[in-house]
Order: structure tokens, then C-alpha cells, then sequence
């Protein structure tokens, strides 16, 4: 059985977009000196699903990508990392990078994997 | 015919699941998190349920622990959708009563045939 993905594509860039927005709120609202682990776990989810959905559909620069933003989150979410101004404006990065490679898919064109790639994310 | 619960908070996945299971002839119900399925699972009566794991409200794990409770689904195959970073969610599930699990990223063929290895 053939299944064309591509009927699928808008709807993961418009919940993508969602998710975007949802972790960009949830950072700028951040209250360093008292994280609330709800706010974190809103983060990773909408990271993840990103980077679920763009793994099933073939968008593996994006997939790679918010892999590396999940696993930084998901170090902080389980403690082992601490969250601080820097990772803060990190992940506002991050978003924007994302945003920009969602477009990019959007409008047909090559996804640019520099701006992604000049942030350092490892651990 | 027999009848899927698929579980996803992701539009995107939902919709590629379910397409994919009603054209190979499955009915579907589809829920957007634990809570939501575990509603539609009591009013309705399912033979499989496919779920993702992190989801808002109720997460997958919590809603294996839920349907092991009812005497309806203590033994319907219940598979978790996953990806391979997960790896103490995979022991956490299968403590809860997960059947098995399908690693994300997958496709279509790969969906159908573990569906098909589970339901015998």
C-alpha cells in the first residue's frame, strides 16, 4: 500500500507553527529563579512533536535539528542541566531557526542548515 | 471489522495514521491525548490501541495504567508510538501494560505490518 505523505505536509507545518509559538511564549515567560517544571515539559513536548512529525515526513534537517533542541530540554527537564539566561536565549534561537527551515519547506526551497548549525547546542 | 484507537496530540500524525489504517481497512477513532482516548475507549469497544507517549493531560504511559484497569482492555494489544531516545519510557510503558512499540519515524508499510504481527 502507497501512501502519498505529501497530503499531510500542510498540517504538520501549521501545527509546527503552533508549536513554535507555544515554546516561544513558554521561554519568554520564564521565571529563572523559580522554574515551573510544567512550563518545561510544554517546551520539550511541542520540541518533540516537532520533531516527530518531521522525521515521519521526511524533513530530516529539521528532525536532526530539534533533535539536538529535545535533548538539551529533556536534560534540563530531568535536572541534570541548568537552565540559565544563555539557554534561555538559546532556545528563542532555536525557535527562530526552526521557524525559518518550516518556511523554507513552505515555500519550496532548500532548508539552510547554517543558522542551525552556528548554534551550540551541545551540552 | 476491527476497530483502532489511534492516539497522537500531532494533527499531522493522527491524520497519517488514521488515512493509512482506513485504507487498509480498519475502522478508526482517533483521540488528541490520554484523556480523550481513554473517554472514547469506554463508550466505545476497540481492538486495538495505538498511542503516542508524551502528550498533554494525560500522557500515554498514564493511559496504558488507565485501560489495564478496566476489564475491557486488560488484555486488547495496546502498541506505544515512540522514538528510539526513549528508552526508559519504553520499560516504564511495558511495566504499565504496553503490548509493544513502533519507534518513530516510521511509514505507512511499517505501521500495517506491526499492526498486523499484533493482531495475529
Amino acid at each position: 500500500m502507497s501512501v502519498d505523505l505529501s497530503q499531510f505536509h500542510q498540517v504538520f507545518f501549521e501545527e509546527s507553527h503552533e508549536g513554535l509559538d507555544v515554546m516561544e511564549s513558554a521561554l519568554l515567560g520564564i521565571d529563572l529563579a523559580n522554574i515551573d517544571s510544567e512550563s518545561i515539559n510544554t517546551i520539550f513536548r511541542a520540541a518533540h512533536s516537532i520533531k516527530g512529525g518531521s522525521g515521519t515526513f521526511g524533513f530530516n534537517e529539521i528532525a536532526e535539528f530539534t533533535h539536538v533542541v529535545e535533548t538539551l530540554l529533556d536534560l534540563i527537564r530531568s535536572d541534570q542541566f541548568k537552565m540559565e539566561t544563555e539557554q534561555v536565549e538559546l532556545f528563542l534561537k532555536s525557535v527562530d531557526c526552526i521557524r525559518t527551515m518550516i518556511n523554507q519547506l513552505e515555500q519550496e526551497q532548500a532548508v539552510d542548515t547554517q543558522q542551525a548549525g552556528e548554534l551550540n547546542l551541545q551540552t | 471489522m476491527a476497530t483502532i484507537l489511534a492516539v497522537d496530540d500531532s494533527a499531522s500524525m493522527r491524520q497519517m495514521v488514521s488515512f493509512t489504517l482506513k485504507g487498509a481497512g480498519f475502522d478508526v477513532i482517533e483521540a488528541a491525548d490520554g484523556q480523550d482516548a481513554l473517554d472514547k475507549a469506554k463508550q466505545s469497544s476497540v481492538d486495538l490501541v495505538l498511542s503516542d507517549v508524551n502528550m498533554p493531560v494525560m500522557d500515554g504511559i498514564e493511559l496504558v495504567k488507565n485501560l489495564r484497569a478496566l476489564p475491557n482492555y486488560k488484555f486488547t494489544p495496546i502498541l506505544m508510538l515512540t522514538t528510539e531516545s526513549a528508552g526508559d519510557k519504553k520499560s516504564e510503558g511495558k511495566n504499565a501494560g504496553a503490548t509493544g512499540w513502533l519507534v518513530k519515524p516510521f511509514n505507512p508499510d511499517q505501521l500495517l505490518a506491526t499492526i498486523k504481527k499484533v493482531m495475529g
